[in-house]
């Protein structure tokens, strides 16, 4: 099927690669239906684009590439009952990230990853309880502003 | 906004299936239990809308981000 993007324009997808969020996202409560657009193939980095709003897309990543096996979350009962997951590999976790200052800071939302019942393609982002995790962890330091930003951003 | 008074040991029911109970009061605190479908998330408010905002600002993606600067990111992070 062709979806309208705001980002990419009009593209062609596949069902089923479509992720639904039953209960949406915290400030996005309509927008239940996404597909992943991977970067790069390697499922480290993806834009997330709902398919109902073609303006909305986040850019989502995986914590364990960029904290290694640092982040290390208890996903409550309720949330892993409600996605169906019964074992870890049936999941999967991203965090959002957020760019601010044109590129110059980049930040993982730690405290309320994107878990995914990569099986089933249904998801939640779950608030962390009781958590470490910052949910602006940056991943870049405001001293090494990013390059491609700087040379384009500041419009 | 509905604003009901209870005393401790009794209950609200929110629709169907949702049960708020105050366990205890203490000074300026009150406990509060909540049964809850599994579906339906409880958060404490501010928590959530810290979530919220974080969402709000993560959908303002600009035109020229650069995919490749943040993949080498991680190399950077290595501990």
């Amino acid at each position: 099927m062709r979806i309208k993007t705001m980002r990419f324009g009009e593209i062609e997808i596949e069902e089923r690669q479509i992720i639904t969020f039953p209960m949406g996202l915290p400030g996005f409560p309509k927008e239940k239906t996404y597909i992943p657009i991977e970067y790069q193939e390697k499922g480290l980095l993806c834009f997330l684009q709902s398919l109902d709003t073609p303006e909305l897309t986040f850019i989502i990543a995986d914590p364990f590439y960029f904290l290694g096996q640092g982040y290390s979350i208890d996903i409550p009962e309720n949330d892993l009952d409600a996605l169906e997951i019964t074992s870890p590999e049936e999941l999967t976790v991203y965090v959002i990230l957020t760019i601010r200052d044109q590129g110059k800071k980049i930040s993982a939302n730690l405290a309320a990853p994107l878990v995914i019942n990569t099986n089933k393609r249904i998801g939640r982002q779950v608030i962390l309880v009781n958590s470490p995790y910052n949910a602006q962890f940056l991943l870049n330091t405001p001293a090494e502003p990013q390059t491609a930003a700087s040379a384009n951003g500041g419009k | 906004m509905l604003a009901l008074t209870r005393k401790i040991g009794q209950s609200l029911i929110i629709g169907e299936n949702i049960e708020i109970t105050i366990v205890e009061i203490r000074g300026d605190q009150v406990k509060i239990a909540i049964q809850a479908p599994k579906e339906v998330p409880v958060h404490r408010k501010e928590v959530y809308e810290q979530i919220l905002e974080e969402n709000r600002q993560a959908a303002v993606i600009p035109e020229t981000v650069d995919l490749m600067e943040i993949l080498k990111l991680s190399q950077d992070k290595v501990k």
